[in-house]
């Protein structure tokens, strides 16, 4: 069958005033169904543009190589052979059609993403009529009333009828969740769905999306700086540092036994429970416009030597670890 | 009689705070209701101590910070602050205690006045405060204020707050709070707003600020690790309430409340 979205090679630049910048730089993973992948990275590290990207919601100007090739259930036949699109290259009138179909997308912010005088089973029904016109209005009901039901949203009927305003934060973002899953798209991605809420909503809402994985092999693409929620959801984990993935495996891997100085920068400096000593790490991340030669993130690198500088470190396979743990580091060989 | 400062080694002391706001008018009740933000919080704060205050949105803890620094007023309870009646100060009284209790906000770009270079930005309280200083004496001080949270003093002074990250903001937040050498700093969810390393750079840099300048602490956030890295002491806010109160040691190693112990839960943490 193959992966459901395999992106290969993905390079997105942005002009600037200061000239062509590469936020997603070189970029390459596979989503299979039911899996969870959880892209880490900080600000200015490029994990928003990635999301826009495979979206079709890049910034006028912008320009897009590679592939990034996701199966298209709708237009399959039987099912087992399902014919790809490539969302690098899509037309916007083509990936109209796939946006919520077929890939979809919750955000950090649901205030920002609803549409605050609409009432949120409009809104839902709107996401589902686009790709199904045809539908009658009970039917259309129907699948509001059980979009939300997935969602865990209970009295469905009663919060269809409210508007954003009147939910609290975890409401909203499973209103999100469920109008981005009304229409049976096969990938989510998640940007940062739970940063603003508080930690017992997170809870809930982590649950919803890991149940909803299960129950609809739902492929999620699930983008945040958090390390203890990546640790809670996903299977693997690639860590992003200015526009190129610098670590990548089995969650469980690199967070027990990290190759990136990064990624241990990173660990470092999370605060947690048993008050140890955090650490910092010192510097910050460059300007995409400004980058080194070699290796990005070298300059506040404790483990820097002379070859660091040279060239970008390809990413290999790290000795001794998971064989698909592969890291950017020439000290990791 | 109210015991001094030096009798007690209390900075602090709050009994009884009360904030209620009302709710719009029902058609059917004829008496108002009344919301309650903080619902009679009590505590006391040693000097060079660091308290935390955890909970999440709509828990009251904003309200208390703003109460605590007077930025508005509490329906009922008192304060006792460096061992004076807080909240009947007037005048200077008022003015030469204020000076003596700071906040760091948690949104760095809002809490900076966008139209100001940081050099008058941070030197602003100094010309509230000490009018008798001369501008240029303000200045030395704003830049000595920067090198001190780590900033260059003299390559930011002249710069506008737009031109700066996140955590550099926060830094020049913090540089704000600090030029008149309070004795107690809120700091309100103050690395919430930032990057895991951003975010850890600038908790080292309180926990350096606070040996350097004897400072007593409040820390407000929703984050129990953040609490857990600063504070000594903590208190678990609930609605309007200290469900849990007692050292970071105990509430997180044997929580009792069973809101303190699904908060808890809830953290997720990268396994060991």
């Amino acid at each position: 069958m193959g992966p459901r979205l395999r992106v290969d090679n993905l390079i997105v630049e942005l002009p600037t005033r200061a000239g062509w910048i590469r936020p997603v730089n070189e970029v390459s993973f596979a989503l299979d169904p039911g899996e969870t992948l959880g892209i880490v990275g900080e600000s200015g590290s490029g994990k928003t543009i990635l999301s826009l990207a495979l979206m079709g919601l890049l910034p006028p100007g912008a320009r897009c190589r590679g592939e990034a090739l996701l199966q298209v259930h709708s237009s399959s036949t039987n099912g087992t052979d399902l014919p790809t699109e490539n969302l690098g290259t899509v037309a916007q009138e083509r990936m109209r059609r796939l946006r919520g179909r077929e890939i979809a997308m919750v955000f950090q912010e649901p205030m920002t993403a609803l549409n605050p005088v609409m009432r949120i089973g409009a809104q839902i029904a709107e996401a589902i009529r686009i790709h199904e016109p045809r539908l009658t209005k009970e039917e259309t009901h129907s699948r509001v009333m059980h979009a939300l039901e997935q969602a865990a949203v209970s009295e469905p009927a009663k919060r269809a009828r409210q508007y954003p305003h009147q939910l609290s934060g975890g409401l909203r973002q499973r209103t999100m969740i469920a109008m981005a899953l009304a229409a049976g798209p096969g990938v989510l991605i998640a940007d940062e769905p739970t940063t603003a809420l508080d930690v017992t909503v997170q809870k809930q809402v982590l649950e919803l999306l890991q149940r909803l994985r299960c129950e609809l092999k739902l492929s999620v693409l699930f983008v945040t700086h958090d390390l203890g929620v990546v640790a809670q959801i996903a299977d693997r984990v690639a860590v992003i540092y200015a526009g190129r993935i610098v670590e990548e495996g089995p969650t469980a891997e690199i967070l027990r036994a990290p190759r990136h100085p990064y990624t241990m920068g990173l660990l470092r400096a999370a605060p947690r429970l048993e008050s140890g000593k955090l650490m910092p790490i010192p510097g910050a991340v460059p300007s995409l416009d400004a980058l080194p030669v070699g290796c990005a993130f070298a300059p506040r690198c404790p483990s820097r030597i002379a070859e660091c500088d040279a060239a970008v470190p390809e990413l290999l396979r790290v000795n001794g670890g998971n064989e698909s743990h592969r890291t950017r580091c020439i000290l990791a060989r | 009689m109210k015991r001094s400062l030096r009798e007690t080694g209390n900075i602090l002391e709050v009994r009884n705070l009360r904030k209620t706001y009302p709710l719009p008018a029902s058609a059917f009740v004829n008496s108002r209701r009344r919301a309650v933000a903080v619902d009679g919080v009590s505590f006391t704060l040693a000097k060079g101590e660091t308290l935390g205050i955890a909970g999440e949105s709509g828990c009251g803890k904003t309200t208390l910070a703003r109460m605590l620094l007077r930025l508005i007023e509490p329906d009922s309870g008192e304060i006792t602050f460096c061992g004076r009646e807080w909240l009947g100060a007037r005048g200077s009284e008022l003015r030469g205690l204020r000076r003596r209790m700071q906040m760091v906000f948690q949104d760095p770009a809002a809490s900076l006045n966008p139209r100001m270079h940081v050099g008058s930005i941070v030197a602003e309280p100094l010309a509230i405060h000490e009018p008798r200083l001369s501008r240029d004496e303000r200045g030395k001080r704003a830049a000595e204020m920067l090198q001190a949270v780590g900033l260059d003093g003299d390559e930011t002074f002249g710069r506008y707050p737009h031109e700066f990250s996140g955590g550099q903001r926060q830094r020049i937040g913090i540089a704000r709070a600090l030029i008149l050498r309070p004795e107690l700093v809120i700091a309100d969810e103050p690395v919430s707003a930032l990057d895991v390393s951003v975010g850890a750079q600038i908790l080292e840099l309180i926990a350096r600020l606070q040996r350097e300048f004897s400072l007593t602490l409040i820390l407000i956030s929703h984050s129990l690790p953040v609490i857990a890295q600063l504070a000594t002491r903590v208190a678990v806010m609930q609605a309007g309430r200290f469900v849990e109160y007692g050292s970071v040691e105990q509430v997180l190693r044997a929580p009792e409340h069973p809101y303190t112990q699904a908060l808890l839960a809830a953290v997720p943490e990268i396994p060991a």
